[in-house]
């Protein structure tokens, strides 16, 4: 007990010091503080907004968008990662059209979904989906093609239908490689979905960022970061209980 | 031979269906071009040398911000996987790091930089680092503890340790991660000069939109594919592509 | 071993030096690097650059094309851009935030004469006057632009309640788009998009909104940083003096300056225009007041301490 409270405690302080080195360097004034702001600065302005409650709006806004984007993208990304990775001519078939839309910025993407979808929550979870597939896809086609043959064979022994295999076999198999995929494709689904707020001033926190970019309002900015970080921190966080507790049951 | 084949039937497929919907007229001509027209353009992008230079450019920036990634990601990762307790007390703050997006310091980035190489290439750094940590830590963890055990049976000096047993044994994932941190790098190099650096593909594209040249900025989207899956192909076979798709075939 | 004849290649020497080192012809040019956007606004530039306008005066000038130009402070501020291109309120917020960056020259102004910037409403929307936008949306290529605000001002002016019309932002390029998608009824735009959504259908010309607060303002212009233009003073005269020689220019060649103007933004306006290289105080006070009056700014900004004399 006393180690895991040590570990935590340097742990805290580890992240202490980073913070006081941002403080450090703020004053230092290398850059100006127009561009760079201390952490006190934006902490204030991070206090004055949740007393006034206009932060809430926004992370809600930003938090639903990118959970929904990423579900979306996870569900494809496994359903076509099991496709490809178990079958030979659906490798064949889709893989290399896929391979080719990968490399594909949303960037770029967003003004075509913006033609067909206009300025709304659909478009910018649409190109959500589009980019944060891919990790779950490729972990998921990874994990789909390294089960062991030994399970196909037990599968077929005992009748299993592809259904059954692919859900009671080869799932579980590639659950591993399939969550260190999910985990990735939750931290691009957060990037997207404040890079769509930015490029279609949807209520956010990145429109919130943009905005206070272009306001030349710096410490907005950097507490609009801070909150995309404990945003991210958070989803991760409860992902990788979901990660351990999955991999716990596999390995019974 | 055959395989080649099966894989351009979608594609085939697809171009055909756009182009017959374009010659039909049912297509928003200003929003979205045929796929003729977007060949010619294509083509004379490529013959005036502009298309070329673009790439370069990007390919340029995109690999150098890969390269400091990989290495500092890969050097922390090892470091980390190896000893837990160190992940553990760094962990938070790379966590709390992680999920900033790298284009939020595109502002930070240009004054300290100006527009050019080190712009892009610091924040394409910026975010490739993670996932290439992530997928190292994960890949070191994962190395059979009996390799581990033999290294120090043998008192090996680290840097034997690392190069003999460790890397090899992690490679397999490892690469994988650094697939991903390509895909990544130029993607978020590509970002970088739609949204700020005069230079590269991205910035071409944007001048094709705003010029009302649709046709030739969809030539330059194809291009980001070709280029794109060209690239992954190469690091695929890197890799080994027997390992990357393991024994289920 | 010191000849008379040593002593004198030596001396001729040195003076030849000396008199190099005096003369102002040796002098090299101020290498400076000139940030816009795709607008006609900036054409006299573009001439200046082109017919050697720009070297005549002692300015090796590298034109940069920037497509966003909310990033052109920054670049003036990080260096990498010397001169750049700003409307006024921008430049206006920019101090205000801060920044310290200075009015150089003029560009173009918007006049009822020669419009450029209107409201366009979709095919199908019916438009007679301000009210009717109540409880419509607006497309603006960016909140706190010109473009924004002066629409926000013209509606004050037209009693229309801001709170019942919503005014959203999106990138220039894609405000077509989104007209014809439905996801705004209303753009208030610039050439060349301006044009291109009568031309394709998509809309017509509503209101000619922007003349109608102001039928004669400044409204692009060419900034640069403040620490810079203390150091390069006679680059700053020579600057503005290229841009007269590149407006005389366009005056007498209207048709060489449509081809220059075609080179380096890659299309052709409908029309110029009013060019208008002056800066003077004058010209802020109109933006200064309808910021304040728009609660914009943080501060009391003071146009002399802005334009260069």
């Amino acid at each position: 007990m006393k180690r895991a409270t040590i570990t935590k405690l340097a742990a805290l302080a580890f992240a202490a010091s980073v913070v006081l080195l941002w403080q450090y360097l703020a004053e230092l004034r290398l850059i100006s503080p127009i561009f760079f702001p201390s952490p006190s600065r934006s902490i204030d302005v991070l206090i004055y907004r949740m007393e006034d409650g206009s932060i809430w709006h926004p992370l809600s806004a930003t938090s639903l968008r990118m959970v929904v984007g990423w579900m979306l993208a996870s569900v494809a990304g496994v359903a076509v990662g099991a496709t490809i990775g178990s079958s030979r001519l659906a490798r064949e078939l889709l893989d290399p059209t896929l391979e080719f839309i990968r490399p594909l910025p949303a960037s770029a993407v967003i003004p075509v979904a913006i033609l067909f979808l206009g300025l709304t929550n659909a478009m910018s979870l649409t190109v959500i989906a589009f980019g944060a597939i891919w990790p779950v896809l490729l972990a998921s086609v990874h994990g789909f093609s390294s089960v062991q043959p030994a399970l196909l064979d037990v599968s077929e022994v005992l009748g299993f239908s592809r259904w059954q295999y692919l859900l009671k076999m080869a799932l579980p198999s590639a659950l591993p490689d399939i969550m260190s995929g999910l985990r990735v494709s939750l931290a691009i689904a957060l990037i997207l979905t404040v890079v769509t707020e930015m490029q279609s001033s949807l209520p956010g926190l990145g429109w919130d960022i943009f905005f206070a970019q272009r306001s030349y309002r710096s410490a907005d900015l950097y507490a609009g970061l801070i909150l995309l970080g404990i945003l991210g921190f958070t989803a991760n966080y409860l992902i990788l209980l979901l990660e351990r507790r999955t991999v716990r049951w596999r390995n019974l | 031979m055959r395989r080649g084949f099966t894989g351009l039937i979608i594609p085939v497929l697809i171009l055909l269906l756009w182009e017959l919907f374009g010659r039909l007229g049912d297509l928003p001509v200003n929003a979205v071009s045929r796929p003729s027209d977007i060949a010619a353009a294509w083509f004379n992008s490529l013959i005036d040398g502009s298309l070329l230079l673009a790439t370069w450019q990007t390919f340029e920036t995109a690999l150098l911000g890969l390269t400091i990634a990989a290495t500092v990601g890969v050097l922390i990762g090892v470091a980390l996987g190896l000893m837990p307790l160190l992940e553990q007390v760094t962990g938070p703050t790379i966590e709390a790091l992680r999920p900033i997006p790298a284009i939020a310091f595109m502002p930070l980035a240009l004054m300290m930089f100006g527009f050019g190489v080190a712009l892009e290439a610091s924040i394409v750094a910026y975010a490739c680092v993670w996932p290439i940590l992530i997928v190292t830590i994960g890949a070191v963890r994962a190395i059979e503890p009996r390799l581990l055990e033999v290294a120090t049976t043998l008192e090996m000096p680290l840097p034997a340790r690392l190069w003999k047993i460790v890397l090899p044994a992690a490679f397999a994932r490892i690469n994988v991660g650094l697939r991903i941190a390509a895909a990544i790098a130029l993607v978020v190099a590509v970002t970088v000069e739609i949204v700020l650096n005069p230079r590269g593909l991205g910035y071409h594209l944007i001048l094709a939109e705003q010029s009302l040249h649709v046709a030739l900025m969809y030539a330059q989207l194809f291009w980001l594919c070709v280029i794109g899956y060209l690239l992954n192909m190469v690091l695929r076979n890197i890799g080994g592509p027997s390992r990357a798709w393991g024994t289920a075939q | 071993m010191l000849s008379i004849r040593r002593l004198t290649a030596i001396a001729a020497l040195l003076l030849t030096g000396l008199a190099g080192l005096c003369s102002p012809a040796l002098a090299a040019p101020a290498k400076v690097t000139i940030g816009f956007p795709p607008a006609t606004d900036f054409l006299a530039a573009y001439v200046a650059k082109d017919q050697g306008f720009f070297a005549q005066h002692d300015i090796d000038a590298t034109m940069t094309l920037i497509p966003v130009v909310n990033n052109i402070p920054s670049a003036i501020v990080s260096g990498s851009v010397q001169i750049g291109m700003s409307t006024i309120p921008t430049l206006l917020q920019a101090v205000d935030g801060g920044l310290d960056l200075k009015l150089v020259a003029g560009a173009a102004r918007h006049t009822k004469a020669h419009p450029f910037i209107s409201l366009l409403a979709r095919k199908g929307i019916k438009y007679s006057k301000p009210s009717d936008l109540i409880g419509h949306t607006v497309g603006v290529p960016g909140i706190n632009s010109v473009i924004d605000i002066m629409l926000r001002k013209w509606l004050i002016n037209n009693h229309v309640p801001l709170n019942k019309v919503k005014i959203v932002e999106a990138p220039l390029p894609q405000l077509p788009n989104v007209l014809k998608s439905g996801s705004v009824d209303y753009v208030a735009i610039v050439e060349p998009f301006r044009s291109k959504i009568v031309a394709n259908h998509i809309g017509y010309i509503a209101a000619e909104y922007f003349a109608e607060v102001n039928p004669n303002v400044l409204v692009s212009c060419w900034i640069a940083d403040g620490g810079w233009v203390k150091k390069h003073p006679q680059v700053v005269k020579n600057f503005r003096a290229a841009i007269g020689e590149g407006l005389a220019f366009i005056r007498k060649n209207p048709a060489e300056a449509r081809k220059i103007e075609k080179k380096y933004i890659h299309y052709n306006s409908p029309s110029f225009p009013t060019f208008d290289n002056k800066a003077r105080p004058q010209d802020l006070k109109f933006f200064i007041k309808l910021g304040e009056e728009l609660h914009l700014y943080r501060h009391k900004l003071d146009p002399k301490k802005i334009v260069v004399p």
